[in-house]
Protein backbone atom coordinates (compact mmCIF):
# COMPACT_ATOMS: atom_id res chain seq x y z
CA UNK A 1 0.00 0.00 0.00
CA UNK A 2 2.66 2.11 0.77
CA UNK A 3 4.34 1.73 -2.60
CA UNK A 4 1.04 2.91 -4.77
CA UNK A 5 0.87 5.66 -2.49
CA UNK A 6 4.06 7.24 -4.23
CA UNK A 7 2.47 9.33 -6.94
CA UNK A 8 4.49 8.56 -9.91
CA UNK A 9 3.17 11.38 -12.05
CA UNK A 10 -0.28 9.33 -11.35
CA UNK A 11 -2.75 12.84 -11.17
CA UNK A 12 -3.94 14.38 -14.07
CA UNK A 13 -1.73 17.05 -15.86
CA UNK A 14 -4.15 20.59 -16.68
CA UNK A 15 -3.23 22.91 -18.91
CA UNK A 16 -1.57 25.30 -16.41
CA UNK A 17 2.01 24.81 -15.09
CA UNK A 18 3.22 26.16 -12.05
CA UNK A 19 6.40 27.78 -11.38
CA UNK A 20 7.73 28.83 -8.07
CA UNK A 21 10.95 31.19 -8.27
CA UNK A 22 13.28 33.15 -5.83
CA UNK A 23 14.18 36.42 -6.20
CA UNK A 24 16.66 38.86 -4.42
CA UNK A 25 15.34 42.91 -3.93
CA UNK A 26 18.56 45.72 -4.12
CA UNK A 27 18.08 48.78 -2.51
CA UNK A 28 16.30 50.32 -4.97
CA UNK A 29 13.52 47.67 -5.37
CA UNK A 30 14.94 45.87 -8.55
CA UNK A 31 14.81 42.39 -8.43
CA UNK A 32 17.89 39.95 -9.49
CA UNK A 33 17.62 36.38 -9.58
CA UNK A 34 19.11 34.66 -6.69
CA UNK A 35 22.55 32.77 -7.82
CA UNK A 36 22.24 28.86 -8.16
CA UNK A 37 23.90 28.24 -4.60
CA UNK A 38 21.29 29.85 -2.81
CA UNK A 39 19.05 26.67 -2.44
CA UNK A 40 16.74 25.67 -2.39
CA UNK A 41 16.21 26.19 -6.71
CA UNK A 42 13.94 25.52 -9.28
CA UNK A 43 11.79 22.16 -8.24
CA UNK A 44 12.67 22.23 -4.93
CA UNK A 45 12.12 25.56 -3.87
CA UNK A 46 8.81 24.96 -5.54
CA UNK A 47 8.30 21.41 -3.44
CA UNK A 48 9.08 23.40 -0.52
CA UNK A 49 6.72 26.12 -1.02
CA UNK A 50 4.29 24.01 -2.09
CA UNK A 51 4.68 21.76 1.55
CA UNK A 52 5.18 25.04 3.90
CA UNK A 53 2.01 26.39 2.14
CA UNK A 54 0.24 22.95 3.48
CA UNK A 55 0.69 23.48 7.24
CA UNK A 56 -1.47 25.79 9.85
CA UNK A 57 1.63 28.08 10.52
CA UNK A 58 2.42 28.65 6.71
CA UNK A 59 3.00 32.36 6.61
CA UNK A 60 5.70 32.54 9.04
CA UNK A 61 7.09 29.50 7.90
CA UNK A 62 7.31 30.96 4.22
CA UNK A 63 8.65 33.92 5.75
CA UNK A 64 11.08 32.20 7.50
CA UNK A 65 12.36 30.15 4.23
CA UNK A 66 12.43 33.44 2.62
CA UNK A 67 14.52 34.88 5.64
CA UNK A 68 17.10 32.18 5.47
CA UNK A 69 17.49 32.64 1.88
CA UNK A 70 18.32 35.80 2.33
CA UNK A 71 20.65 35.49 5.26
CA UNK A 72 22.50 32.66 2.97
CA UNK A 73 22.94 34.91 0.58
CA UNK A 74 24.68 37.35 2.67
CA UNK A 75 26.37 34.94 4.49
CA UNK A 76 28.07 34.17 1.01
CA UNK A 77 28.65 37.54 0.16
CA UNK A 78 30.34 38.79 2.91
CA UNK A 79 32.53 35.61 2.87
CA UNK A 80 33.05 37.02 -1.20
CA UNK A 81 31.85 33.56 -2.05
CA UNK A 82 30.12 35.26 -4.88
CA UNK A 83 30.14 38.75 -6.26
CA UNK A 84 26.46 39.93 -6.28
CA UNK A 85 25.10 43.53 -4.93
CA UNK A 86 23.90 43.32 -1.69
CA UNK A 87 19.78 42.30 -1.19
CA UNK A 88 17.40 44.03 1.41
CA UNK A 89 14.69 40.97 1.08
CA UNK A 90 14.44 37.37 -0.75
CA UNK A 91 10.73 37.53 -2.41
CA UNK A 92 9.34 34.07 -3.59
CA UNK A 93 6.99 34.00 -6.08
CA UNK A 94 4.32 31.76 -7.96
CA UNK A 95 4.18 31.78 -11.15
CA UNK A 96 0.68 30.24 -13.22
CA UNK A 97 1.29 29.13 -16.70
CA UNK A 98 -2.04 28.89 -19.01
CA UNK A 99 -0.51 26.64 -21.97
CA UNK A 100 -3.51 26.16 -23.94
CA UNK A 101 -2.85 29.85 -25.20
CA UNK A 102 -0.72 30.60 -27.53
CA UNK A 103 1.73 32.09 -26.57
CA UNK A 104 1.31 30.67 -22.90
CA UNK A 105 -0.38 33.72 -20.57
CA UNK A 106 2.28 33.94 -17.32
CA UNK A 107 0.31 35.18 -14.27
CA UNK A 108 2.34 36.18 -11.08
CA UNK A 109 1.45 36.35 -7.00
CA UNK A 110 3.73 37.35 -4.62
CA UNK A 111 3.99 34.28 -1.85
CA UNK A 112 6.10 35.75 0.39
CA UNK A 113 9.37 37.77 1.32
CA UNK A 114 11.92 37.95 4.16
CA UNK A 115 12.61 39.21 6.33
CA UNK A 116 10.00 41.66 7.19
CA UNK A 117 10.41 45.07 6.55
CA UNK B 1 6.01 -29.12 -8.30
CA UNK B 2 4.48 -27.51 -5.06
CA UNK B 3 4.22 -23.76 -4.81
CA UNK B 4 6.92 -23.84 -2.41
CA UNK B 5 9.48 -26.12 -4.40
CA UNK B 6 8.62 -23.21 -7.25
CA UNK B 7 9.66 -20.85 -5.00
CA UNK B 8 13.10 -22.45 -4.16
CA UNK B 9 13.64 -22.70 -7.30
CA UNK B 10 12.76 -19.08 -8.49
CA UNK B 11 15.13 -17.61 -5.73
CA UNK B 12 17.20 -20.09 -4.97
CA UNK B 13 18.45 -21.88 -8.10
CA UNK B 14 22.21 -22.58 -7.49
CA UNK B 15 24.63 -20.53 -10.10
CA UNK B 16 27.85 -19.32 -9.96
CA UNK B 17 29.09 -16.44 -7.91
CA UNK B 18 30.58 -14.38 -11.07
CA UNK B 19 27.29 -13.36 -12.37
CA UNK B 20 26.51 -11.30 -8.58
CA UNK B 21 30.07 -10.46 -8.33
CA UNK B 22 29.84 -8.35 -12.06
CA UNK B 23 27.05 -6.79 -10.81
CA UNK B 24 28.57 -5.99 -8.11
CA UNK B 25 31.47 -4.04 -9.58
CA UNK B 26 28.70 -2.66 -12.11
CA UNK B 27 26.69 -1.65 -9.21
CA UNK B 28 28.68 0.14 -6.50
CA UNK B 29 30.52 1.62 -9.84
CA UNK B 30 27.98 2.95 -11.01
CA UNK B 31 26.43 4.85 -8.06
CA UNK B 32 29.78 6.24 -7.79
CA UNK B 33 29.59 7.64 -10.93
CA UNK B 34 26.49 8.68 -10.44
CA UNK B 35 26.58 10.36 -6.72
CA UNK B 36 30.94 11.27 -7.30
CA UNK B 37 29.83 15.20 -7.23
CA UNK B 38 27.02 14.39 -4.58
CA UNK B 39 27.93 17.95 -2.26
CA UNK B 40 26.21 15.83 1.03
CA UNK B 41 27.08 19.25 2.51
CA UNK B 42 24.88 21.14 1.26
CA UNK B 43 21.84 19.91 2.78
CA UNK B 44 23.29 21.90 5.82
CA UNK B 45 23.02 24.96 4.03
CA UNK B 46 18.99 25.16 3.65
CA UNK B 47 16.65 26.67 5.20
CA UNK B 48 15.67 24.80 8.14
CA UNK B 49 11.85 24.82 7.86
CA UNK B 50 12.56 22.96 4.31
CA UNK B 51 13.53 19.78 6.96
CA UNK B 52 10.72 16.87 6.46
CA UNK B 53 13.23 13.63 7.15
CA UNK B 54 11.82 10.77 5.54
CA UNK B 55 11.38 7.82 8.44
CA UNK B 56 14.53 6.22 8.60
CA UNK B 57 16.80 9.36 8.21
CA UNK B 58 14.94 10.63 11.56
CA UNK B 59 16.10 7.36 12.75
CA UNK B 60 19.50 9.40 12.81
CA UNK B 61 18.02 12.14 14.30
CA UNK B 62 18.54 16.21 13.54
CA UNK B 63 20.55 16.92 10.91
CA UNK B 64 24.19 17.08 11.52
CA UNK B 65 26.42 19.73 11.20
CA UNK B 66 27.81 20.71 7.40
CA UNK B 67 31.32 19.34 8.70
CA UNK B 68 30.37 15.86 10.15
CA UNK B 69 28.26 15.68 6.48
CA UNK B 70 31.20 16.17 4.44
CA UNK B 71 32.98 13.45 6.34
CA UNK B 72 29.76 10.84 6.00
CA UNK B 73 29.91 11.81 2.52
CA UNK B 74 33.73 11.30 1.82
CA UNK B 75 33.30 7.81 3.79
CA UNK B 76 30.29 6.64 1.58
CA UNK B 77 32.06 7.19 -1.76
CA UNK B 78 35.51 5.44 -0.22
CA UNK B 79 32.95 2.69 0.72
CA UNK B 80 31.77 2.33 -2.80
CA UNK B 81 34.97 1.81 -3.89
CA UNK B 82 36.05 -0.72 -1.48
CA UNK B 83 32.51 -2.29 -2.26
CA UNK B 84 33.63 -2.35 -5.88
CA UNK B 85 36.66 -3.77 -5.39
CA UNK B 86 35.25 -6.56 -2.77
CA UNK B 87 37.08 -6.08 0.25
CA UNK B 88 36.06 -6.99 3.77
CA UNK B 89 32.24 -7.03 2.95
CA UNK B 90 30.72 -7.13 6.37
CA UNK B 91 32.49 -3.78 6.77
CA UNK B 92 32.64 -1.84 3.85
CA UNK B 93 28.89 -3.01 2.30
CA UNK B 94 27.57 -2.44 5.73
CA UNK B 95 29.11 0.78 5.77
CA UNK B 96 27.83 1.89 2.24
CA UNK B 97 24.55 0.76 3.16
CA UNK B 98 23.80 2.37 6.09
CA UNK B 99 25.30 5.31 5.16
CA UNK B 100 23.61 5.50 1.84
CA UNK B 101 20.35 5.04 3.34
CA UNK B 102 20.98 8.30 5.33
CA UNK B 103 22.35 10.15 2.69
CA UNK B 104 20.74 9.00 0.17
CA UNK B 105 17.35 9.80 2.12
CA UNK B 106 18.36 13.08 2.97
CA UNK B 107 17.74 13.62 -0.65
CA UNK B 108 14.08 12.93 0.13
CA UNK B 109 14.11 14.49 3.24
CA UNK B 110 13.68 18.29 2.71
CA UNK B 111 10.09 18.52 1.72
CA UNK B 112 10.14 16.70 -2.10
CA UNK B 113 10.50 13.04 -2.75
CA UNK B 114 12.82 11.29 -5.07
CA UNK B 115 11.70 8.12 -6.71
CA UNK B 116 15.29 7.57 -7.84
CA UNK B 117 16.55 6.26 -4.40
CA UNK B 118 14.52 3.51 -2.99
CA UNK B 119 15.88 0.67 -5.36
CA UNK B 120 19.88 1.44 -5.07
CA UNK B 121 19.48 1.79 -1.23
CA UNK B 122 17.64 -1.71 -0.98
CA UNK B 123 20.08 -3.51 -3.31
CA UNK B 124 22.80 -1.87 -0.83
CA UNK B 125 21.79 -3.77 1.59
CA UNK B 126 21.06 -6.80 -0.09
CA UNK B 127 24.63 -6.76 -1.63
CA UNK B 128 25.75 -6.19 2.32
CA UNK B 129 23.76 -9.58 3.23
CA UNK B 130 24.46 -11.32 0.05
CA UNK B 131 27.85 -13.84 -0.58
CA UNK B 132 28.72 -11.05 -3.14
CA UNK B 133 32.24 -10.88 -2.87
CA UNK B 134 32.77 -14.57 -3.24
CA UNK B 135 34.41 -13.85 -6.51
CA UNK B 136 35.95 -11.13 -8.75
CA UNK B 137 36.67 -9.18 -5.57
CA UNK B 138 39.75 -8.72 -2.99
CA UNK B 139 38.18 -10.77 -0.42
CA UNK B 140 38.24 -13.99 -3.34
CA UNK B 141 41.48 -12.77 -4.11
CA UNK B 142 42.78 -13.47 -0.07
CA UNK B 143 40.55 -16.51 0.69
CA UNK B 144 42.44 -18.08 -2.44
CA UNK B 145 45.56 -17.22 -0.45
CA UNK B 146 44.43 -18.86 2.63
CA UNK B 147 44.13 -21.98 0.87
CA UNK B 148 40.31 -21.87 0.57
CA UNK B 149 38.57 -24.00 -2.32
CA UNK B 150 36.75 -21.65 -4.97
CA UNK B 151 32.83 -21.34 -4.35
CA UNK B 152 31.00 -23.75 -6.08
CA UNK B 153 27.85 -23.21 -7.34
CA UNK B 154 24.96 -22.18 -4.98
CA UNK B 155 21.38 -20.45 -4.25
CA UNK B 156 23.35 -17.83 -2.30
CA UNK B 157 24.47 -16.41 -5.29
CA UNK B 158 21.19 -16.10 -6.90
CA UNK B 159 18.60 -14.92 -4.72
CA UNK B 160 19.88 -11.45 -4.55
CA UNK B 161 20.14 -10.93 -8.14
CA UNK B 162 16.09 -12.19 -8.56
CA UNK B 163 15.54 -9.91 -5.55
CA UNK B 164 16.37 -7.26 -7.71
CA UNK B 165 14.47 -8.55 -10.94
CA UNK B 166 11.32 -8.74 -8.80
CA UNK B 167 12.08 -5.27 -6.95
CA UNK B 168 12.19 -3.65 -10.57
CA UNK B 169 8.77 -5.60 -11.67
CA UNK B 170 7.04 -4.10 -8.49
CA UNK B 171 8.26 -0.76 -8.73
CA UNK B 172 6.96 -0.49 -12.45
CA UNK B 173 3.93 -2.31 -11.83
CA UNK B 174 3.25 0.02 -8.69
CA UNK B 175 3.68 2.99 -10.85
CA UNK B 176 1.23 1.58 -13.61
CA UNK B 177 -1.56 0.59 -10.63
CA UNK B 178 -1.00 4.21 -9.48
CA UNK B 179 -1.79 5.81 -12.91
CA UNK B 180 -5.25 3.90 -13.19
CA UNK B 181 -5.96 4.20 -9.48
CA UNK B 182 -5.08 8.31 -9.54
CA UNK B 183 -5.86 9.30 -12.77
CA UNK B 184 -7.88 6.25 -14.69
CA UNK B 185 -8.36 5.67 -17.84
CA UNK B 186 -8.14 9.77 -18.21
CA UNK B 187 -4.94 9.13 -17.86
CA UNK B 188 -4.47 8.16 -21.12
CA UNK B 189 -7.68 9.10 -23.29
CA UNK B 190 -7.37 12.77 -22.34
CA UNK B 191 -4.43 15.08 -22.94
CA UNK B 192 -2.91 14.42 -19.71
CA UNK B 193 0.37 13.63 -21.42
CA UNK B 194 0.33 16.37 -23.62
CA UNK B 195 0.02 18.96 -21.27
CA UNK B 196 2.45 17.14 -18.79
CA UNK B 197 5.05 17.19 -21.75
CA UNK B 198 4.61 20.75 -22.08
CA UNK B 199 4.06 21.74 -18.50
CA UNK B 200 7.44 19.71 -17.70
CA UNK B 201 9.36 22.41 -20.54
CA UNK B 202 8.55 24.84 -17.46
CA UNK B 203 9.06 22.94 -14.53
CA UNK B 204 11.70 20.71 -14.82
CA UNK B 205 14.75 20.77 -17.19
CA UNK B 206 15.32 17.99 -19.84
CA UNK B 207 18.21 17.19 -21.59
CA UNK B 208 16.39 17.85 -25.13
CA UNK B 209 12.91 19.77 -25.76
CA UNK B 210 11.33 16.98 -28.04
CA UNK B 211 8.51 16.44 -25.91
CA UNK B 212 6.96 20.25 -26.26
CA UNK B 213 6.89 19.40 -30.12
CA UNK B 214 5.36 15.63 -29.35
CA UNK B 215 2.82 17.81 -27.82
CA UNK B 216 1.60 19.22 -30.74
CA UNK B 217 0.23 15.67 -31.87
CA UNK B 218 -2.40 14.93 -29.28
CA UNK B 219 -3.52 11.29 -30.44
CA UNK B 220 0.41 10.57 -30.42
CA UNK B 221 0.71 11.51 -27.02
CA UNK B 222 -2.52 9.42 -26.07
CA UNK B 223 -0.61 6.25 -28.09
CA UNK B 224 2.56 7.04 -25.79
CA UNK B 225 0.26 7.10 -22.12
CA UNK B 226 -1.52 4.04 -22.96
CA UNK B 227 1.92 2.43 -24.55
CA UNK B 228 3.67 3.70 -20.86
CA UNK B 229 0.87 1.83 -18.98
CA UNK B 230 0.84 -1.27 -20.74
CA UNK B 231 4.66 -1.42 -20.65
CA UNK B 232 4.69 -0.80 -17.05
CA UNK B 233 1.25 -3.21 -15.61
CA UNK B 234 3.43 -5.99 -18.37
CA UNK B 235 6.87 -5.73 -16.51
CA UNK B 236 6.65 -8.43 -14.62
CA UNK B 237 5.47 -10.66 -17.42
CA UNK B 238 10.01 -10.35 -17.63
CA UNK B 239 10.02 -12.39 -14.35
CA UNK B 240 8.66 -15.37 -15.67
CA UNK B 241 7.82 -15.23 -19.76
CA UNK B 242 11.32 -15.65 -21.01
CA UNK B 243 10.40 -14.72 -24.76
CA UNK B 244 8.87 -11.72 -24.06
CA UNK B 245 12.09 -10.46 -21.15
CA UNK B 246 14.00 -8.57 -23.71
CA UNK B 247 11.30 -6.47 -25.22
CA UNK B 248 9.79 -5.20 -21.79
CA UNK B 249 13.62 -4.76 -20.07
CA UNK B 250 14.50 -2.70 -23.42
CA UNK B 251 11.41 -1.19 -23.75
CA UNK B 252 11.24 0.36 -20.13
CA UNK B 253 14.95 0.97 -20.34
CA UNK B 254 14.27 3.26 -23.09
CA UNK B 255 10.80 4.84 -21.64
CA UNK B 256 13.35 5.50 -18.44
CA UNK B 257 15.95 7.46 -20.84
CA UNK B 258 13.12 8.93 -22.64
CA UNK B 259 11.36 10.40 -19.29
CA UNK B 260 14.88 11.51 -18.49
CA UNK B 261 16.12 13.49 -21.71
CA UNK B 262 12.23 14.25 -23.20
CA UNK B 263 10.50 15.53 -19.29
CA UNK B 264 13.53 15.78 -16.71
CA UNK B 265 13.28 13.18 -14.28
CA UNK B 266 16.27 11.87 -13.37
CA UNK B 267 16.14 7.97 -13.04
CA UNK B 268 19.93 7.21 -13.73
CA UNK B 269 20.53 5.86 -10.24
CA UNK B 270 17.65 3.71 -10.73
CA UNK B 271 18.49 2.32 -14.47
CA UNK B 272 21.40 0.99 -12.76
CA UNK B 273 19.51 -2.36 -11.46
CA UNK B 274 18.62 -3.63 -14.85
CA UNK B 275 21.79 -5.10 -14.56
CA UNK B 276 20.25 -7.86 -12.90
CA UNK B 277 18.81 -8.63 -16.23
CA UNK B 278 21.89 -9.68 -17.93
CA UNK B 279 23.86 -12.81 -17.83
CA UNK B 280 27.43 -11.78 -17.44
CA UNK B 281 29.30 -14.51 -18.38
CA UNK B 282 27.48 -14.80 -21.09
CA UNK B 283 28.38 -11.03 -22.15
CA UNK B 284 32.11 -11.92 -21.19
CA UNK B 285 31.95 -15.03 -23.57
CA UNK B 286 31.16 -12.81 -26.28
CA UNK B 287 33.54 -10.55 -25.40
CA UNK B 288 36.02 -13.05 -25.42
CA UNK B 289 35.37 -13.77 -28.70
CA UNK B 290 33.75 -16.94 -28.34
CA UNK B 291 31.08 -16.14 -30.17
CA UNK B 292 30.79 -18.30 -32.25
CA UNK B 293 30.20 -21.25 -29.08
CA UNK B 294 26.66 -18.93 -28.79
CA UNK B 295 25.74 -18.81 -32.35
CA UNK B 296 25.40 -22.47 -33.04
CA UNK B 297 22.84 -22.34 -30.43
CA UNK B 298 20.38 -19.93 -31.87
CA UNK B 299 18.10 -22.13 -33.51
CA UNK B 300 18.02 -24.59 -30.93
CA UNK B 301 15.05 -24.86 -28.91
CA UNK B 302 16.37 -24.76 -25.56
CA UNK B 303 17.71 -21.58 -27.04
CA UNK B 304 15.38 -19.80 -29.22
CA UNK B 305 17.72 -16.55 -29.46
CA UNK B 306 20.77 -15.19 -28.76
CA UNK B 307 19.66 -12.36 -26.65
CA UNK B 308 17.94 -14.85 -24.28
CA UNK B 309 21.39 -16.18 -23.71
CA UNK B 310 22.63 -12.19 -22.73
CA UNK B 311 19.54 -10.69 -21.29
CA UNK B 312 18.08 -13.61 -19.01
CA UNK B 313 20.47 -15.15 -16.12
CA UNK B 314 18.04 -17.17 -14.87
CA UNK B 315 19.49 -20.76 -14.29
Amino acid sequence: VAVLAVPMYSGLAGPTAVVTRAVGVVDNGRELPLPPRIEPTGLHLHAAVEHARAVPDSTARLTRIATAMWAEYERLRAGEDIDDPPITAVRIYRDTIELATRPHVRSVVLVTQGPLP
Amino acid sequence: VTVRERVRRFFFAPSAPTNLAVCRIIFFGWLLCCFLSYDVAGWARLPADTWDPVWFVELFGPLPSARMLAVLGIAWKVSLVLGALGLFRPVTIGVAAVLGAYLLGLTASFSMGNYDIGMPVIMLFVFWIARSTDALSLDAVIARHRGKPRPSPSGEYTWPITTGRVLLALAFFAAGVSKLRHGGVDWIVTDNLRWLFVGQQYTHAPVLNWAAYLAEFPLLCRLLAGGTVALELSYPLALFVRRVRPWLVVGMIGLQLGIHLFMGVNYLAFLVANIFWVDWPAVGRVFNGKLSELIPRVATPEHPSRHKDVLDGSP
